[in-house]
């Protein structure tokens, strides 16, 4: 008997693999039974200062999603980001306090094409390092992520 | 729930007081209710029904308003006036319609929240295709499952007062008749609760009980008497939230209670009492023996052995600088030219004056606060239980005994009054103010002193068997009630005196 969550998500992924089979590729590990882990790759958009760079996020639902958030990282390369931590933490207000049920994976992941495609310069947090020694390996969600600006 | 200065509380106040006597200030210009939780849901149904008929809105619409305007009665009827619409908009119960500009919005026919069925597609949740669903004039149409599941999510991240339509970015905002449709037994419950306690957060004449573990509300009126006695029996001051504070300021009982927690006192005693080691700058606490140290390695020291006095090596000193004791070398530097060390010792100097002073006035504050606690906890009940002895074996009418009560209460005020004069001495700064301010506390320690005594005198001798002559009794009476009276016009006339200035 699959939960709620698990249902949602294979419509999801059945969508996904029908519509942005070649945009936004979803690879879920085999040895995750539950289907609950998915990475995702994307390609900076064209014309932005990330074109062509593929990236991959890290998406962990838990068993109350879509109602809350995925837990959502940088998976290996980390774009250059002044909202991307070195650890893969993305500080994105849909992530945490604006997160909405009716928000998917492929909206997730258009967006933050979308907020390093608005960056003008490739150039890190100003708090990388401290953050990063702090988060250890909390969930994301844990934070109280002040949003600076509209894109973030 | 009646006009907050006739209700039940403040006659109940008036009880504990004989009728003959003045009220003093305190109570007699209160004017505050203490509500229970569920009094404040009233409260809050009654300004959302009164602004549904003033607004010509349903009920669930105006919780809404009131909720977005945070309570603030005028902001929302002044907005209201000046733009029906854009209020609606903004608050979340009316969808901005194609093109909408506020400036053109002016008199135009408005819609109103209302529930809508969708057929069509299937839930934007769980992506089942159900047909039992609800949603908000929007038209996101939600299964009734996730709708409940939506919720109580809401509610467990208590921001369920507020709640917005699962769409990402629709502003229309959940009425509460839904919620409470969705949320049954306890979780309705919660959601009331929540309700009350952002209407409590958000309106400034509503504050929280301070004492751990009270649900009471007080409903403050008068802005000009702070103490506020709760039905759980703490008496704060509404403006802080402190413990009444009475005569000392609101920022002065701030200022002394981080005195009193606060590390700075932790480091004006390490200035005071320890010197930092010449070597490897730990500090170090001389409380005994002889001016050789020894900067100790089972402490983390780094084993540099120095005079206590100069703070130079200790293979500069022998017999001839002045052996164990006495340093020459300090005097030396005391009276040659040796500006950073002089400065160094009077920066202890002062601090170590500084750290008597406030000890002095702690001790006695706290002196003051052990023994009100003590009175409170212990010496009122045990009076009560003596009264009722008194009652049940002496047939003394309750009425007649009532005096021993409010004796060993006044003791109580005059203990806390005391406490926080000592907060008030320290930071009163000497001269004549402070001289006539001395006097009477004195005076009023002595006062409170003797009628503390008096309220402990047993009462043992009026209780046997054999006595019947009630004359012994009715003397202690009039003694305890003239001592109370004293004490009590004393204490009046230090606050009023404290509180407009002593020597004006």
């Amino acid at each position: 008997m699959l939960s709620r969550a698990q249902k949602r998500l294979q419509r999801e992924f059945e969508e996904m693999t029908r519509h942005y089979q070649d945009t936004f590729p979803v690879e879920i590990p085999e040895n995750d039974t539950n289907r609950m882990t998915w990475y995702v790759s994307f390609i900076g958009a064209e014309g932005s200062i990330f074109a062509g760079e593929r990236y991959t996020l890290e998406f962990r639902f838990s068993d109350n999603y879509p109602i809350e958030a995925p837990d959502v990282i940088f998976r290996g390369a980390y774009p250059h980001h002044e909202h991307v931590y070195s650890n893969g933490y993305i500080c994105l207000s849909i992530l945490y306090d604006d997160w909405s049920p009716s928000m998917k994976v492929s909206s997730v992941v258009m967006s933050i094409q979308s907020m390093l495609s608005s960056a003008t310069r490739k150039s890190r947090p100003a708090n990388d390092a401290s953050f990063v020694s702090y988060a250890g390996g909390r969930s994301p969600k844990t934070f109280n992520w002040i949003f600076e600006d509209e894109k973030c | 729930m009646s006009e907050p200065s006739e209700s039940s509380d403040w006659d109940m106040e008036v009880d504990d007081e004989s009728e003959d006597l003045p009220e003093p200030a305190l109570i007699r210009q209160k004017s505050y209710t203490i509500l229970h939780l569920s009094e404040i849901e009233q409260r809050v149904n009654e300004i959302a029904s009164e602004y549904s008929e003033l607004l010509g809105i349903s009920k669930d619409e105006a919780l809404i308003l009131l909720t977005h305007y945070h309570w603030k009665l005028h902001k929302l009827q002044d907005s209201w006036l000046d733009n029906e619409m854009r209020v609606r908009i903004e608050a979340g119960i009316l969808l901005p319609p194609a093109g909408y500009e506020v400036a053109k919005s002016r008199g135009k026919k408005l819609g109103s929240i209302k529930l809508v069925r969708g057929t069509e597609g299937c839930c934007q949740i769980c992506y089942e295709n159900k047909l039992d669903r609800d949603a908000l004039q929007c038209g996101h149409s939600y299964c009734k499952s996730c709708w409940r599941q939506y919720l109580e999510n809401l509610l467990y991240e208590r921001t369920i007062a507020g709640g917005k339509c699962p769409m990402h970015s629709c502003p229309l905002k959940v009425p509460e008749s839904m919620i409470l449709g969705y949320l049954q037994g306890e979780k309705a419950e919660n959601y009331k609760r929540l309700k009350c306690e952002e209407f409590i957060n958000q309106n400034q004449a509503y504050r929280w009980c301070p004492a751990p573990g009270c649900s009471y509300v007080v409903e403050y009126e008068n802005l000009g008497v702070h103490g506020i006695s709760c039905k759980c029996g703490y008496f704060f001051c509404f403006a802080c939230g402190e413990e009444a504070h009475r005569p000392v300021s609101c920022n002065l009982v701030k200022s002394w209670i981080v005195k009193n927690s606060a590390e700075s006192e932790n480091i004006t005693w390490i200035i005071a009492n320890t010197k930092q080691c010449p070597k490897c700058r730990n500090p170090i606490e001389k409380n005994q023996g002889c001016n050789h140290m020894t900067c100790r390695r089972e402490v983390n020291g780094c084993g540099h052995e120095f005079c206590w006095l100069c703070l130079g090596p200790w293979t500069d000193h022998n017999s001839a600088t002045g052996g164990f004791y006495k340093c020459n070398k300090y005097d030396e530097l005391m009276s040659g030219t040796n500006n950073a060390f002089k400065q160094e010792e009077s920066k202890r100097e002062k601090a170590k004056t500084e750290l008597d002073k406030y000890i002095w006035y702690f001790e006695r504050y706290n002196n003051h606060h052990k023994a009100q606690k003590i009175a409170s906890e212990k010496q009122v009940p045990a009076m009560e239980e003596k009264m009722q002895e008194l009652h049940d074996f002496k047939q003394y009418p309750i009425g007649e005994l009532e005096f021993l009560k409010q004796a060993a209460e006044q003791v109580i005020k005059c203990r806390r009054v005391l406490k926080w004069t000592y907060c008030f001495g320290y930071y009163l700064k000497s001269g004549a103010e402070k001289d006539l301010f001395e006097h009477l506390q004195e005076k009023l320690e002595e006062n409170t002193e003797h009628l503390h005594e008096l309220v402990e005198k047993p009462l043992d001798e009026f209780m046997s068997a054999d006595v019947i002559d009630r004359s012994p009794f009715y003397q202690h009476k009039s003694e305890l009630t003239n001592y109370f009276q004293v004490t009590k016009t004393f204490m009046e006339h230090l606050l009023d005196g404290i509180e407009n200035g002593l020597t004006a």
